[in-house]
């Protein structure tokens, strides 16, 4: 035991060393400044030794295109799903696949219990109340085909973006598969986290645009580049649809009413135009009559719309409505044409139905609106297809609701009608994946297994409900549009005696527009959805709005390369449905 | 003899009160001063994530620089939060300074369960705050369900979505939660201030309000000085509630400083750009607190 007070502090060596503030300050920071420089030295080398950028020579010791085919294309099956498996199977056999192989998934939180219920489990429908038996775990089937497992991790979608780049940025390769949004493919080719699947589809043959396994042609686009390169398999791809009160637009007195206040018919099989929609919400905004009695008893003033205006949902209202009065980004020179009274028109005409809006449309929440229009406190509303499912189990069921094209405008005379394709996602194979690094093909191949249309319809966990939208982009497949549709209701808005709600959607086919692939895609819209919904609320006026949308976009296109956008946009314009084709002389 | 010499010789070397030190300089360069320096450098690039590596980023000088100050949206964001910092700091100062005297003054039965309850809202996580504020004033929130139980009409206002009210909410929520503190650092001050010149006072015939105003006031002007400053810096940052209740909106007229770089740096992926803006906002938070706890600085003899 040695007393504390024994020891002689002052004779120790080390406490007689004094040095000078100054100098011990000059010693720290020049220690500091040698082990900064260490860091980024080696931060840097790193970084140097791993990353792509576009357009220029790879660095990198990542392995990025197809391993070594051993078998053809042919030999290996009949569909992409088989194919997958058995090249999965004899990359193994080869000794190709490193022991404990894993797929890192990421996926977005919403599209999650499509792939991942327990086989025999069921699930009560949140509309309906029917039990529902839930499809098999499709991760747990691919790992007992191949023998390689799937972990998940479930992310919101908007977030997925930030991950994307986070993931380009330092390469930590945490995931090999990504669910993404098709908007933002460009950024994540050009950050460098998208692997490039040309010569994959090659070897594999996925069948995105041949074969028994086409997807619709404008989502098709969505997974390839105007170069023709392919970058991802088909994922959820939706668009939204106008839908309304049908027992109120059937009503003979309600009609007559119309007819004498507007001096036109009341629309019966849904409006032509958003006229029609602005005086149809003028007509039934806190109009009281029998029909608002809800099923508790109570009653509720009918509102005359619910589109919402927040800045999600404003830039898909807008894009619709800007393409219908033949709006086009860039004119020929190259120049975006924003500033201009087609985006003065499509934003003044959204303004206008404000005042007849639930207040809340100004916040999307779904949640909320569905119950909403389903309880019969609102006239009309734009919204996801589920809506009309949602709908059929609410007070007047199946029959009180129509499901109709999304309206348009006049030009020239002629009826234009457009539907954007918004919430278009793909999945992509992460460059930087551990799997992905060591042998590509694996996360590839379990892309194309996972969207071949025959295991993307065993995927539907309940189908036609809100979250079974995965796969629309199949919608052309019979299959698909079998499963996917079978418990919707008839669709009284379109021919008696078709098949029901899907036959909104073949129509409404004919009027879809690609998505927008942009650089930079999700710096415009919040810069359009912030500036709309300031315009919206009375923060700004339509010009200054305007203004700051062309400034902003200017900015953008003149920083990510003006040409380039340029050229992307023409590869929308391929997209464009054919009435709009049409109208613009685009062959 | 041979520990003396291994001595000697560490500190013939490197001198030992350097690799004392060594530990904590490692860790600083790697939270502080690398992070901080990469930021300057990149603040000079054109570099995005989105445009190849940073080392290959071009050097543009102070380019991002005038970009960012000329730019009205970072504009109207300091300005928002210098709203949302001068009313919310004035708001929990002004509540936090009479409740600490109420305590300070009166003796009542319950006195600490009291301090405790109003400590409580500083524990919840500001995101949680946020969200509950949120629900308060949506449409369908309390707000206006007692407001159409007064009036005896449906009252179904945005309140997040009309520029004044969205910026009160925020400030509100902001105040709620942090009203707590200022009163723990008032209440603390006021117990620490010496009785003599209180207890001289009251003899003397001073009031109880000649009392606070010229006697305590002026002795707890440190600590106030302190808490404003802390409270200004944190409420500075505020990111949590404002984006929550109204993710910078009705347009970007509740968009704070901190959403404003959120999103251009992580969301767009404009990194160097935000980071010019980001070595902006230090300056100036540099500047203003030292010209701030200038008082508090011992005077030059």
């Amino acid at each position: 035991m040695v007393d504390s007070e024994d020891i002689d502090i002052e004779n120790l060596q080390f406490f007689n060393r004094k040095i000078t503030r100054r100098q011990a300050i000059a010693k720290a920071t020049a220690a500091g400044a040698a082990i900064g420089v260490a860091i980024v030295a080696g931060a840097g080398g790193y970084l140097a030794g791993t990353s792509v950028s576009p357009g220029k020579s790879s660095t990198t010791t990542v392995t990025t295109t197809a391993t070594q085919a051993t078998t053809s294309a042919a030999g290996l099956g009949a569909t992409p799903a088989e194919r997958a498996v058995n090249a999965v199977k004899a990359l193994k056999a080869a000794g190709k696949i490193p022991a404990g192989a894993k797929i890192r998934f990421l996926e977005a939180a919403f599209r999650a219990g499509n792939m991942t219920p327990k086989a025999g489990d069921v699930r009560t429908d949140p509309y309906t109340g029917k039990t529902i038996q839930t499809s098999i775990n499709m991760l747990t089937k691919w790992e007992d085909l191949t023998g390689i497992p799937v972990e998940i991790d479930l992310l919101n979608d908007l977030q997925l973006y930030d991950k994307a780049i986070s993931e380009a940025t330092t390469k930590a390769g945490t995931w090999d598969f990504l669910g993404q949004r098709i908007d933002f493919l460009v950024d994540f080719i050009n950050a460098g986290v998208a692997l490039d699947l040309t010569d994959f589809e090659t070897k594999y043959q996925p069948d995105i645009r041949t074969g028994n396994c086409q997807v619709v042609p404008v989502f098709a686009q969505g997974y390839y580049t105007s170069d023709g390169k392919y970058w991802g398999f088909p994922g959820c791809g939706d668009w939204f649809s106008y839908y309304n009160r049908r027992d109120l637009v059937t009503n003979p007195k309600l009609q007559s009413a119309f007819e004498t206040q507007f001096g036109y018919q009341l629309p019966v099989n849904g409006p032509d135009t958003w006229d029609q929609v602005l005086d149809m919400a003028r007509f039934f905004d806190g109009y009281k009559g029998t029909e608002q009695t809800l099923p508790d008893g109570t009653t509720s003033t009918l509102r005359g719309a619910y589109f919402f205006r927040d800045t999600w949902f404003s830039n898909i209202e807008f894009r619709i409505r800007f393409l219908e009065l033949g709006g086009l980004l860039f004119d020929s020179n190259k120049n975006v044409t924003l500033d201009n009274q087609i985006t003065r028109k499509a934003l003044q005409d959204m303004k206008a139905l404000v005042a007849y809006q639930a207040r809340d449309a100004f916040t999307s929440s779904w949640p909320t609106m569905y119950p909403n229009y389903a309880n019969k406190q609102v006239f009309q509303t734009i919204s996801w297809a589920s809506v009309a499912q949602f709908s059929a189990s609410g007070p007047v069921g199946g029959q009180g609701f129509g499901v109709y094209l999304t309206p348009g405008y006049k030009v020239d005379n002629k009826l234009i009608r457009v539907t954007v394709l918004y919430d278009q996602t793909s999945y992509i194979v992460e460059k930087y994946g551990k799997l992905t690094s060591a042998v590509p093909d694996v996360p590839y191949l379990f892309g194309q297994w996972l969207t071949d249309p025959e295991i993307s319809t065993q995927e539907l966990a309940n189908p036609g409900a809100i979250s079974d939208y995965f796969r629309t982009c199949h919608g052309v497949d019979e299959r698909m549009i079998g499963t996917f549709f079978a418990v919707w209701p008839p669709n009284p808005g379109i021919e008696p005696g078709r098949r029901g709600a899907s036959e909104a959607f073949d129509v409404q086919f004919q009027a879809l527009c690609g998505t927008w692939q942009l650089a930079g895609l999700h710096e415009l819209q919040d810069l359009w959805g912030t500036q709309m919904n300031a315009y919206f609320t009375d923060v700004q006026d339509i010009d200054t709005t305007v203004r700051k949308m062309q400034q902003g976009t200017d900015g953008v296109m003149d920083r990510l390369g003006r040409d380039a956008q340029y050229q992307r946009w023409q590869y929308v314009m391929k997209t464009f449905p054919p009435a709009l084709k049409t109208l613009h002389g685009i062959s | 003899m041979a520990n003396k010499g291994r001595t000697s010789w560490l500190r013939r070397k490197f001198g030992f009160n350097v690799l004392l030190v060594m530990p904590l300089q490692v860790i600083l360069n790697f939270v502080l001063i690398v992070p901080f320096a990469l930021a300057i450098y990149l603040s000079l690039t054109d570099w995005s994530p989105i445009t190849g590596p940073w080392y290959a980023s071009p050097i543009v000088g102070a380019q991002n620089y005038v970009s960012i100050l000329t730019t009205e949206r970072f504009q109207q964001a300091i300005v928002n939060t210098l709203l949302i910092v001068g009313g919310a700091v004035t708001l929990e100062f002004a509540v936090g300074l009479v409740l600490a005297l109420a305590f300070f003054s009166w003796d009542f039965r319950g006195k600490a369960v009291f301090a405790s309850i109003f400590l409580v809202p500083m524990m919840v996580i500001p995101a949680i705050s946020g969200f509950t504020f949120q629900t308060i004033f949506s449409t369908q929130g309390a707000i206006n369900d007692v407001l159409s139980r007064v009036s005896g009409t449906v009252v179904a206002v945005d309140w997040l979505h009309v520029p004044w009210s969205a910026l009160s909410a925020v400030i509100l929520a902001d105040a709620w939660q942090w009203t707590p503190f200022m009163f723990l650092l008032m209440y603390a001050g006021m117990t620490a201030l010496p009785s003599d010149p209180i207890r001289a006072a009251r003899v003397m015939g001073a009031s109880e309000r000649q009392i606070f105003l010229r006697i305590m006031l002026p002795m707890l002007r440190p600590i106030i000085t302190i808490a404003l400053i802390i409270r200004s810096l944190e409420a500075f940052k505020i990111f949590d509630v404002p984006f929550i209740m109204t993710q910078g909106g009705p347009g970007t007229t509740t968009e704070t400083i901190s959403i404003f770089l959120y999103k251009f740096a992580i969301q767009f992926a404009r990194v160097a750009w935000a980071s010019a803006g980001a070595i902006v906002i230090f300056i100036a938070i540099v500047i203003v607190t030292l010209w701030a706890s200038k008082p508090l600085l011992p005077k030059a003899e």
